[in-house]
């Protein structure tokens, strides 16, 4: 279903969503970050499987990030420790997120489709991912507040050494 | 029959020849420091290919990922790519993934359910029980010349499942997967008998790759707990596990195979706890009440590595089977699989499933700096210098005995009287040389 493109102030709130979220994300402020979520987070990135049929992904089955806000916590409590290895040195991150979609739902929510592309360069390495991002947000005062994400990235095999970024 | 003493591998023979080596050259006679070169050399890693990863049982995947008739996978044995299938009779059977005509890979994909497997080069056509069935134009192109029943898909000689883990083995000479695992066996049998029904695999599976030889992470996952609180420091200030005690065992149980486990198993912490926790519980009194308090210590039985290159975390929190595939030297690529009891309630399985990726898998609060420290590994040993010189395995030598002195019978193997040490990992390389110069 496409979206209602002519809801121009809509648009404008999820664009600053997102431009709010990137900056969060490429400063690794995590803390805030997790700020920008409902408490009833649903944050998911499933395995994807190559099968006759195609590319699938399955809500049942394993995921790269499969978490609600506890866990999400739980994880950014790891990266924000000394003992953090991944990620020390920090690693460089950009990411470019392009609004494709954006539709009101009859409960008010929001459903938002993305592309998603993030650049990271590390001590050791560097490496791209690319991936479709399908997020419903909730209006709440001064903005917009993410419910529920699930990212489908185009790797099969994730890249090297180690996942320490959020799509 | 469970032998109550695994004695511990023989010494390294220093006269025998690995690669264009002496034995003593690479490894010392008890396997208390081993070469940089075993890391690094091409020779060396060529002969692994045939000597181990073309004679020893290996890993392939869960029964439980082929339910039916015409399901498969793909995988690879060493870096021989295999389609694993249940034929129509209900075989299961793996085959090397290459048309017998050119050697174009007949399955490009992870997994499905097919009757046919249709090479896209010239179109030869197999079926589930690897014969071909289909060869265009065979008529005009060959006459009666051609035998399609010399030219099925190369079939892996000898597959055999334990406990729901299927396992594969090129060499028609092995011995069976059962004498094979030896008192490994018993404790598999611990780990996948909590429940009845046993075990399954969640669906999907993590493959990440990671810069280093393949023997860094199985030596880890054979008896590294001496890594824990500095590689995993992280994991432990945020609460996902305890500060590591001393108060465990490392048990090597014979043909490069073992487990470790700190008492009460790994990742017991405080933060985002499970109901798996009630469920281990439950298991450990059921093993106390059949073999006595000392039983307390294996559940679960911990982290593990089947020689040469399977293991498996069966941890406080979660189970995880892993195999890490050599690509090269200096390369492997990861898959792994979240193993849970058949008979557990769905919503207890899904938190499962998200206790392990939340710690394991490449995203893993755990696993993301394991892979990170062993690309260092072998990021230091590319120059001339850093190929030279020993690593150091000496700790807990001549702390070795036999299981049953320190937990009674039944429990086999030889066992260290403590859990930092590096006996299990001197198993590995003593095995290791016997297998590359037999």
């Amino acid at each position: 279903m496409m979206g209602d493109m002519s809801n121009a102030s809509l648009w404008q709130e999820v664009e600053l969503f997102y431009r709010r979220e990137v900056l969060l994300l490429q400063d690794r402020r995590y803390a805030e970050w997790l700020e920008t979520m409902d408490a009833t987070i649903s944050y998911r990135v499933p395995v994807t499987t190559s099968t006759l049929d195609g590319l699938v992904t399955r809500e049942d089955e394993l995921g790269y990030y499969d978490e609600d806000i506890e866990l999400l916590r739980a994880r950014v409590a790891k990266l924000e420790s000394k003992q953090c290895w991944v990620e020390q040195p920090p690693s460089r991150l950009r990411y470019f997120v392009q609004v494709i979609d954006v539709s009101r739902q009859e409960d008010g929510t929001v459903v938002a489709r993305s592309n998603l592309l993030l650049l990271q360069y590390r001590w050791n390495m560097e490496q791209q991912f690319s991936g479709a991002r399908t997020d419903t947000l909730i209006a709440v005062e001064g903005g917009l507040r993410l419910q529920q994400r699930r990212v489908v990235l185009d790797r099969q095999a994730v890249g090297n050494q180690g996942l320490s970024v959020f799509f | 029959m469970t032998r109550n003493y695994t004695p511990l591998p023989p010494l390294v023979a220093e006269d025998a020849r690995i690669g264009p080596f002496r034995a003593a050259e690479l490894i010392a006679a008890d396997g208390s420091s081993v070469d940089r070169r075993l890391f690094v050399n091409d020779a060396i890693y060529r002969q692994e290919q045939e000597s181990i990863f073309a004679k020893c049982w290996l890993y392939l995947g869960h029964e439980s990922a082929l339910p039916d008739p015409g399901a498969f996978f793909t995988t690879t044995m060493g870096e021989d790519p295999v389609i694993v299938v249940r034929d129509q009779t209900g075989r299961l059977r793996a085959f090397l993934n290459s048309c017998s005509h050119r050697g174009a890979k007949v399955c490009r994909v992870d997994s499905g359910v097919t009757t046919l497997f249709r090479c896209p080069y010239h179109a030869w056509t197999y079926n589930t029980e690897g014969q071909l069935v289909g060869v265009p134009r065979m008529g005009p192109a060959y006459g009666d010349a051609l035998d399609r029943s010399q030219l099925g898909l190369r079939e892996v000689p000898q597959l055999e499942s334990f406990g729901g883990m299927i396992f594969g083995n090129w060499s028609p000479q092995a011995p069976t997967l059962r004498e094979y695992l030896g008192d490994m066996a018993f404790y598999l049998e611990l780990m996948l008998s909590r429940m009845d029904g046993g075990t399954e695999a969640i669906g999907g599976v993590h493959k990440w790759t990671i810069n280093v030889n393949w023997k860094i992470p199985a030596e880890n996952f054979a008896g590294d707990h001496y890594h824990v609180p500095s590689t995993h420091g992280a994991g432990v200030q945020m609460g996902f596990r305890s500060p590591l005690t001393n108060n465990g065992y490392c048990i090597q149980t014979g043909n490069g195979h073992s487990i470790g486990s700190e008492r009460g198993g790994a990742q017991q912490g405080t933060a985002v706890k499970t109901e798996y926790e009630g469920f281990m519980k439950q298991s450990r009194s059921e093993l106390i009440a059949k073999h006595g308090e000392a039983a307390a210590a294996f559940v679960p039985i911990g982290v593990g590595t089947i020689f040469p290159n399977m293991s498996f975390l069966d941890s406080a929190r979660f189970r995880s089977f892993r195999v890490w595939h050599p690509r090269g030297v200096d390369k492997i690529e990861v898959h792994s699989w979240c193993i849970v009891d058949k008979a557990l309630p769905a919503e207890l399985k899904a938190a499962v499933r998200r206790q392990y990726s939340l710690a394991f898998g490449p995203s893993g609060i755990f696993e993301q700096d394991d892979g990170d420290v062993w690309q260092s590994v072998q990021d230091a040993m590319r120059g001339h210098i850093g190929q030279q010189g020993r690593f150091d395995y000496q700790m807990g030598v001549g702390r070795e005995a036999p299981t049953v002195e320190r937990y009674g019978p039944p429990f086999p193997g030889s066992c260290s009287d403590m859990l930092m040490t590096e006996a299990n990992q001197r198993a590995f390389y003593r095995h290791y040389a016997k297998v590359m110069s037999a």
